[in-house]
């Protein structure tokens, strides 16, 4: 079996002048760039195999502003930092047009973006080890069965499922896909076992240190009783939903299936609230790493590629996420499955709705909750989906059939995996 | 009882009217500066609005209910900061291209409509209904003399088809019967003495449709203001926003449609058959997850039969297809996972439909030939939370191209399909069946987001700039 690729992340922070002409170079450098828009963009993007998102975002305020740039690609960031930096690629005019605005650039690019790059901060992939090529792959697999299928409906009325399959398989076999269909690559290891290693493994440290567990329990109650000092000092701020972000953000969004979205919040005041966001951050990031390794996180099941980042040296948390379908339909998801995750994470930062020891509260305060991530986000400059058309359950049902497709099946699973169609 | 003041809250929102058979909503438009006749015209009309279901409005021949625009709030001299506090959807109206983009009113359904955008914005909109017609006539009439001497301007006016005075059900004009599904909250009378299922599937929070009472989340909605002032009594109370779009709909188109795909399929999928996997239901109500192999009783004769839900009898949507219209308007418990939360989320995103047909009524609507004539649906619902429950319904549901994992196609009845055809699958054992070449049956024609104020609300409107 094949090994399964390596998924990696980037986000290169590049700090700008506070200044008119800065953004206004800015403005012009990223003007037309629209990989959604098919009259030929000046990146190509599609260019890169490896990719499966990337997005530009400028994050302006009262404080310095900075150029976002993130990506989530298969393989190593420094290969493909330093390809896509290629003084002959296709890119690098481009890119050297817009870095040329942020403060302190010195060639060459690609030293730039690699000395610039903050990492993935903390990363959530809907489906580890699976790369774009595979992706893409899949997706042709199915559509061209269902459009045999809908060639040749009146031939399949009538078979038994076994025939359905053997007819689907044989045409499949003529298109030549028999070989890489029956080599998909491998599951990573903490997606086939993390459900019994984690709690396992969580158990086994708890007891065998118990000390540092014992004296870790008390930590945290202690940290949740001051939280809940300072919770009784935050106002509580009538919804206001400020006009000129929302529009900023949300008119970009929608053109597509799928939507980007960049969060920018600042982290409260205090040397606690840092540390409690760190520690909820670690936490949701081993859940992730363990337990929500199969398309959803926390109950969420929209979400491809997603992470928080704390960029160097400031009291800021950037959100990045890549989702399925509508806003409204992402921030509903929120609050209905994982608002505790969330509270835990955001209440941290300025203006989120009040909260009860950490996680009760917050984002169940519906319309503040809304009004406060819509006014936290900044507007997507250029966003790039290689599978803009897909769900995350799209993704998983993909790899099913074509797991199935050439597999030994029982009679009843022959019936789930013609279900999939 | 219901937590709010019956008389303070617009009839609309407690009553369809149903024996009101006569009805139209006139589209009309401040044209003037001088603000004092229209802010005459709104004092008097308080005395002429619909509020509640007291015993006395109950014999009322005429119905009067009024709602108005964020256009309509600016040109009366609301300020920015106070439009501010009203919902972002209706404060950037249907058509912005966000909205647009939103509601997918895009190719034949994109403006320029017969009212709500450009040239023939509207700030306000009477809903006029009456037990007579003559009654209507001149009710009509009395009402267009009086916008006029306010020099109110009438943008475009809807006659809507008179509903059946029998008891038998409305019927949308594509002949399927309608209105059937509605949520149930404290108050109404729909929702004394309901059953446990039903409560389950259709009760609702009051805050949902009412501003200024609890909404699903548990919290008080947020309330529009006229004024900075904290101290005046929130405009917003007892009111609620109010979402009307004229929907042309393809009669012949739909229903050749169908006849093409059943002769296509060679005698083994007939019609009616056909467009109730598109529906969900069949012509006479019935739910066809309910009743796989022909219509049941008719909805008149069987109402509790709107209690059922698809989780237990057709999980798979081999009766009702997953993507069907009525699966994906309200999908009850149809989303996999544990079936109280599930009946809960749905329920976050309800709607009180009030819509009724206009243009010429039809007998045979399966035997229409196209005589180019405006028909359709005059869409209209209320809703607390305009985003949340008839965007996100129209948006993350039914115009979803992925809805269910489904992988490329929308609603098959109202959805914005692209321009080369949609498609619509059928879940089946052993294989689904797929439609396709699915054209838009339904094309818009006007439409706007209003607020439809309570009593107090309307007599703040109307003394706005006395103070």
């Amino acid at each position: 079996m094949l090994q399964a690729v390596r998924q990696n992340a980037f986000t290169i922070v590049a700090p700008l002048t506070l200044s008119a002409e800065t953004i206004e170079c800015l403005e012009r450098a990223l003007l037309d760039i629209d990989p959604v828009l098919t009259k030929s963009p000046r990146l190509q993007f599609t260019d890169f195999d490896e990719l499966h998102y990337c997005a530009l975002i400028l994050v302006t305020g009262p404080k310095a502003p900075y150029l976002v740039f993130e990506g989530n690609i298969d393989g190593e960031v420094e290969t493909f930092l330093r390809r896509i930096a290629d003084p002959k690629g296709l890119w690098h005019t481009q890119l050297e047009t817009i870095y040329q605005c942020c403060q302190g650039y010195g060639g060459p690019l690609a030293e730039y973006l690699l000395r610039h790059d903050q990492g993935a901060g903390t990363w959530y992939v809907a489906f580890r080890g699976r790369s774009a090529v595979e992706i893409r792959k899949e997706d042709e697999l199915r559509r061209e069965i269902e459009s045999f299928l809908d060639r040749n409906a009146v031939v399949t009325a009538g078979l038994t499922p076994p025939e359905v399959r053997a007819l689907i398989q044989h045409a499949m076999r003529q298109l030549g896909h028999e070989t890489w269909a029956r080599n998909a690559p491998r599951k990573p290891f903490l997606v086939r076992y993390g459900r019994f290693v984690g709690p396992a493994l969580a158990i086994f440290l708890a007891v065998a240190l118990l000390p540092v567990t014992l004296a870790l329990l008390v930590a945290v109650g202690l940290a949740l009783l001051r939280v809940r000092q300072l919770e009784r000092r935050d106002s509580v701020k009538e919804v206001q939903w400020q006009t000129e972000p929302i529009k900023d953000s949300e008119v970009r969004e929608d053109r597509t299936f799928q939507n980007h979205m960049c969060s920018v919040t600042e982290i409260k005041s205090g040397w606690l609230r840092p540390l409690v966001l760190r520690t909820s951050l670690t936490v949701v990031g081993l859940a992730h790493r363990f337990w929500f390794n199969r398309g959803d996180l926390g109950g969420i099941p929209t979400i491809h590629f997603a992470r928080w980042i704390i960029p160097a040296g400031r009291r800021q948390l950037v959100f990045l996420s890549n989702f399925d379908g509508s806003w409204e339909r992402y921030l509903g998801d929120f609050i209905e499955q994982a608002s505790v995750g969330l509270n835990s994470i955001w209440a941290n930062t300025e203006g989120y709705p009040r909260t009860q020891y950490l996680v009760n509260g917050g984002a169940d305060d519906e319309e503040r909750f809304k009004a406060f991530a819509r006014n936290s986000m900044r507007r997507t400059r250029v966003w790039y989906s290689a599978y803009r058309d897909l769900s995350v359950g799209n993704l998983a049902d993909n790899a099913k059939l074509r797991e199935g497709l050439f597999e030994d099946l029982s009679p009843d699973e022959v019936d789930h995996w013609l279900r999939l169609l | 009882m219901g937590p709010y003041p019956e008389s303070e809250v617009q009839g609309l929102l407690l009553s369809s009217y149903r024996r009101w058979r006569f009805a139209t909503y006139l589209f009309l438009r401040l044209q003037t500066s001088d603000k004092k006749s229209v802010h005459r015209w709104l004092a008097r009309m308080v005395a002429r609005t619909t509020f509640g279901e007291a015993s006395y409005e109950k014999r009322r021949d005429a119905k009067l209910n009024i709602a108005i625009t964020a256009t309509g709030l600016s040109a009366l001299g609301v300020s920015d900061a106070a439009l501010e506090t009203f919902a972002p959807a209706f404060r950037e109206g249907m058509t912005s291209e966000r909205r647009k983009r939103i509601l997918g009113d895009d190719d034949e359904s994109a403006p320029p409509w017969n009212w709500g955008q450009g040239e023939q914005h509207v700030d306000f909109v009477l809903l006029l209904f009456h037990k007579t017609e003559a009654g209507h006539s001149e009710q009509v009439d009395a009402e267009l003399r009086e916008a006029e001497s306010a020099d109110l301007r009438l943008v475009y006016r809807v006659p809507l088809q008179a509903l059946p005075s029998s008891k038998t059900e409305m019927h949308e004009p594509f002949g399927f019967a309608d209105g059937i599904s509605q949520p149930v909250f404290d108050g109404l009378t729909d929702a004394e003495g309901i059953g446990e299922e039903t409560a389950r599937l259709h009760r609702v929070e009051v805050g949902e449709f009412i501003l200024g009472y609890k909404n699903a989340y548990g919290e008080e909605t947020s309330i529009p203001r006229l004024s900075d002032s904290r101290d005046a009594d929130p405009f917003g109370k007892n009111g609620s926003y109010l979402v009307l779009r004229q929907l042309q709909q393809d009669i012949a188109g739909f229903w050749n449609y169908f006849r093409a795909e059943a002769s296509r399929s060679k005698g083994a999928l007939e019609v009616e058959r056909l467009a109730a996997k598109a529906m969900g239901r069949w012509r006479n109500g019935s739910p066809i997850s309910e009743y796989p192999d022909g219509p049941g009783p008719h909805h008149a004769d069987a109402p509790r039969e709107n209690d059922f839900s698809f989780a237990r009898v057709d999980p798979r949507g081999d009766r009702c297809p997953l993507g069907a219209h009525i699966r994906r308007a309200n999908p009850r418990d149809s989303f996999p996972g544990e079936r109280e939360t599930i009946l809960e989320q749905v329920n976050h995103h309800r709607l009180l439909r009030r819509g009724r047909a206009y243009g010429e009524r039809i007998e045979d609507a399966t035997h229409f030939a196209d005589d180019h004539g405006e028909r359709g649906l005059m869409f209209a619902c209320l809703n607390g939370n305009i985003e949340r429950q008839f965007e996100f319904v129209h948006h993350s549901w039914c115009n979803n191209p992925n809805f269910r994992d489904l992988q490329g196609e929308v609603d098959p009845v109202i959805g914005s399909q692209p321009s080369g055809g949609g498609s619509h699958s059928l879940q089946h054992w052993p294989l689904r069946q797929k439609l396709s070449g699915i054209q838009r049956f339904i094309t818009v024609r006007g439409g706007a987001y209003f607020f439809l104020p309570g009593r107090a609300g309307l007599i703040q409107l109307a003394s706005l700039h006395q103070a």
